[in-house]
């Protein structure tokens, strides 16, 4: 990086909002997905929008190819850094610059802790729904970009159905202030199209989002099943009979033995083969009505056991376990790939059973922890990265599984994003036409490919510039 | 047989060579039906290649709520595609082809114990391509949203004849930029669409739809804003109003309830209490009151200029009252539709309104909405009305990243110029 853009970023930022020492820089090498690793030129730190603006202009004048990254929890490595690169992290924008408690919107910036902004509603009697599993540390800014999810998207949608405003940094500087609410979009739906572009069209940094009203009852269950079939045949049949519960999540067996070593340990037994953890809300003769039918389904299909969370305490507690899962896997290997595929919701048995099958295949360990009412599966594999033959291993079962869902009506990831993992198999997916078209809408938001480059489309496709590369598998 | 009508016979043949109006105003020119994907590619390729402007449209039931276009040599009805590509019921999801009409879909999803929205008026003359691509939402936006938040996939066939895909058939996909929504509520000026995949809800076991006539806006407002502070999960909440003055405003309120039935009688219940000795209609009738309500209220497909302003929920009633005192003002018979949490009103104009007069009371509004920090869409005015006047409206934020987006999509200008915002 030459000394004089460090020199007018350090003029914009400060120094605080400038890192450019190598050994702070590599904490910024890769996001959560370990596998992929460069060291940027140069992180900067904004604290405004007006900063955030003027540090991207210095950026885009000196031809530096710019990656925007919240808190880095991504799993697809869409916030991997490009050689020569900036990251434009978000970690100083945490404001909530206000709740509007009577249209049921906030205002933040786009920095702010995805899980803090529920927090600060919850005493209006609000709460924001999109709620990743890495909710405590991911943030809307990053949410945004992935057009992120969690189990409660099951009824409330993925991000893009929860957000009304942005203000957008763009590849050169400019401000695209699209924060006024509106009813109906005026003119194209440009904050609809933002919201999943992988921080290939802008940086956000102010975001406006709906929130919605806490609902007077919540029941949440856990089903307890001595096989994995039973588990994904409740879901299969809950959904063909028309209920609607916030969040249906199963756990398998190594999931739940993984949890409850763990400090997430929620009290899932540990004999079981399968917990599919359902909630319910609305008033209570919704709930009253929708879970004893729910609950009829499961136990015809196998359920051995129903356990009520009998108070807010254990109801937490119950989803301590399903969100701190992925954590709690780093007692079976030091490394988890965290797979992200969706499958149509009437073959979630068999599918389930497929990744398995490949992953075992491969001699490796697989436990599933997934969103069975979305038909979003995540099969983990646990590996050690420093054993290249486990990589090789676990890349090429990634593939495969990929693969599968795909020739079975799935598609790629339903809420971690494509980034750099994804890329390739993009084209299984979509046609030649149909990414050029991509390319051709990403060329309006950024001519110069600056921003996020070498992500999501894969490169014969637009020639885009390549970033980090991909260990072969 | 003109040189145009011949050229788009030789793709459709000489039978689906119809005429149709671009606008309700302007004369009638020829207007291709393609029977699959492949003919309005092949009709988007003799477009680009001769330098012909065009109009996409399904049924036509909206063509009024844009400007006229700059030049139109051909439209392009996409009412021939019809049929469901794919149909989940068990997984809650259908595709369909874009010539769909909103009652034959309504029907197909119905079989498989599904409902779909957007619930909007005169469901036998609007298709489902036209719906998305008007980005029109229906009465039970307050329950389900917008109709872009349900829509999983499209082709899209772009201005040079090329077939693409974006999105897909799952409820739950990331997979690439969302592209289906930008082209959702795009008026037909990025693309055709031939195909779209939306997510379906489950069909209500019953159904209740409560009312009360004959009060004022102030107790309309009021009795709206007690049924929304109950824990109840409303399909809609909404004002509508029929009179003029002098006599003042009547209104009726009406609040739509369904779903799984033991649901439903508790808030039938909870919602009786509240209103006291409100009316209330069940079952099939309720459904059919609902439909009627709907298409009664409506300003679509009719020759009546409207209005349709927007604002957010906390400032809208305020807007409304500004908005009638105008309306009074001009002495101006006037049917009203008013949404008061999605913050929507719906103001019908006399269909014999004199040109000037709906344009300068036009601007007044929109002078209001703004003020308001809401917007407004004119639909339906006669062309003399718009002279200078956006239908759609003024300081569009993104008006230059939206150019140029049409400019990389639409390089030869194929779709008709000049029917959208600002010109696009």
């Amino acid at each position: 990086m030459e000394a004089a853009v460090l020199e007018q970023l350090r003029a914009v930022l400060g120094d605080a909002g400038v890192i450019s020492d190598p050994t702070r820089l590599s904490a910024y090498e890769c996001d959560g997905l370990a596998l992929l690793q460069q060291r940027p030129a140069v992180v900067v730190l904004p604290r405004t929008t007006e900063q955030c603006a003027r540090a991207m202009a210095v950026l885009h004048k000196a031809g530096i190819p710019v990656v925007g990254r919240g808190a880095g929890t991504g799993l697809s490595g869409g916030a991997t850094p490009v050689q020569g690169g900036a990251i434009v992290g978000l970690a100083r924008m945490r404001d909530i610059v206000g709740i509007d408690v009577e249209n049921r919107t906030a205002r933040v910036q786009a920095g702010l802790v995805n899980v803090d902004l529920s927090f600060a509603a919850e005493k209006h009697g609000l709460f924001y729904a999109p709620d990743p599993s890495s909710q405590h540390a991911c943030t809307i800014g990053g949410n945004i970009g992935e057009n992120s999810g969690g189990p409660h998207c099951f009824k409330y949608g993925s991000t893009n159905r929860h957000v009304l405003g942005l203000v957008i940094v763009r590849h050169d500087g400019s401000v695209l202030d699209l924060s006024q609410p509106r009813v109906d979009p005026l003119g194209y739906d440009l904050v609809g199209l933002f919201v999943g572009s992988e921080g290939m069209f802008g940086i956000a940094t102010e975001i406006v989002v709906r929130l919605m009203p806490i609902q007077p009852v919540v029941e949440t269950v856990l089903a307890v099943f001595k096989d994995l079939d039973g588990a994904c045949d409740s879901v299969s049949e809950v959904i063909a009979a028309g209920h609607e519960p916030v969040a249906l999540e199963i756990l398998d067996r190594l999931t739940i033995e993984a949890v409850e070593a763990s400090i997430f340990a929620a009290g899932y037994p540990k004999d079981a083969e399968a917990v599919l953890l359902i909630e319910c809300e609305g008033s209570e003769s919704e709930v009253g009505a929708s879970l004893d039918e729910i609950l009829a389904v499961v136990r015809r299909r196998g359920a051995i056991d129903v356990r009520r969370a009998r108070s807010a305490y254990e109801r937490k507690k119950l989803w301590a376990g399903r969100k701190g899962a992925f954590g709690a896997m780093g007692r079976i290997a030091p490394d988890l790939y965290v797979a992200d595929v969706v499958v149509p919701r009437t073959k979630l048995r068999e599918l389930v059973l497929g990744t398995t099958r490949i992953a075992h295949e491969h001699g490796l360990k697989l436990s599933n922890v997934f969103h069975a009412g979305d038909g979003n599966l995540h099969p983990n594999i646990s590996y050690d990265r420093r054993d290249p033959d486990q990589v090789r291993r676990v890349l090429a079962a990634g593939d495969e599984i990929m693969e599968l869902v795909v020739k079975a009506g799935g598609s790629l990831t339903g809420e971690h994003g494509v980034g750099l993992e994804k890329q390739a198999a993009m084209t299984q997916v979509f046609d030649e036409a149909s990414l050029r078209t991509m390319c051709t809408v990403r060329a309006a938001w950024d001519p110069q490919q600056q921003l996020n480059p070498g992500k999501l489309i894969p490169v014969h496709a637009c020639r885009e510039m390549r970033g980090a590369q991909r260990p072969q598998a | 047989m003109t040189h145009i009508e011949s050229a788009l016979a030789q793709i459709v043949g000489r039978a689906q060579v119809l005429s149709q109006r671009p606008r309700f105003d302007l004369d009638a020119l020829p207007c291709a039906a393609p029977g699959n994907v492949d003919e309005v590619s092949a009709l988007l390729k003799l477009a680009t290649r001769d330098k012909l402007r065009v109009v996409p449209l399904g049924s036509g039931s909206k063509l009024g709520w844009c400007n006229a276009p700059e030049r139109v040599d051909f439209l392009l009805t996409t009412r021939r595609l019809v049929g469901a590509v794919s149909h989940e019921p068990a997984d809650g999801t259908i595709a369909v082809r874009a010539g769909e009409s909103i009652a034959e879909l309504a029907a197909r999803v119905e079989r498989g114990g599904h409902r779909f929205t957007p619930d909007v008026p005169h469901p036998a003359n609007s298709t489902i391509g036209g719906v998305v691509a008007a980005g029109q939402s229906g009465l039970d936006r307050l329950r389900f949203g917008p109709v872009q938040h349900h829509v999983l996939g499209v082709e899209a066939v772009l201005a040079d004849g090329t077939i693409t895909r974006s999105g897909g058939r799952l409820v739950k996909n990331v997979t690439g930029f969302d592209l289906h929504r930008l082209y959702a509520g795009s008026h037909g000026t990025l693309c055709v669409l031939t195909e779209v995949a939306l997510r379906l809800f489950p069909a209500p076991e019953h159904e209740v739809l409560f009312m009360v006539r004959g009060v004022d806006l102030a107790r309309a407002l009021e009795r709206a804003r007690a049924a929304f502070a109950l824990p109840v999960r409303h399909v809609s909440v909404v004002l509508a109003s029929v009179d003029s003055p002098p006599a003042g405003e009547s209104w009726i309120v009406l609040a739509r309830l369904f779903g799984k039935r033991a649901a439903v009688a508790a808030e039938q219940e909870a919602l009786a209490q509240c209103w006291k000795t409100p009316t209330f209609k069940e079952g099939r009738e309720a459904a059919e009151f609902s439909a009627q309500f709907r298409d009664s209220t409506s300003f679509v497909g009719t020759e009546r200029a409207s209005l349709s302003v927007t604002a957010e929920p906390s400032r809208a009633p305020a807007l409304v009252v500004e908005l009638l005192h105008e309306l009074d003002k001009c002495s101006l018979e006037r049917r009203l539709m008013f949404q008061p949490f999605e913050a929507r009103l719906d103001i019908g104009l006399p269909s014999a309104m004199e040109p000037a007069q709906l344009a300068d009371f036009a601007r007044v509004a929109r002078s209001i909405a703004v003020r308001h920090g809401g917007a407004l869409h004119v639909r339906n005015a006669p062309l003399a009305a718009l002279a200078g006047l956006d239908p759609f409206g003024d300081d569009v934020a993104g008006l230059e990243l939206m150019r140029e987006l049409r400019a990389k999509l639409d390089p030869g200008g194929v779709f008709a110029r000049g029917r959208f915002v600002g010109g696009l």
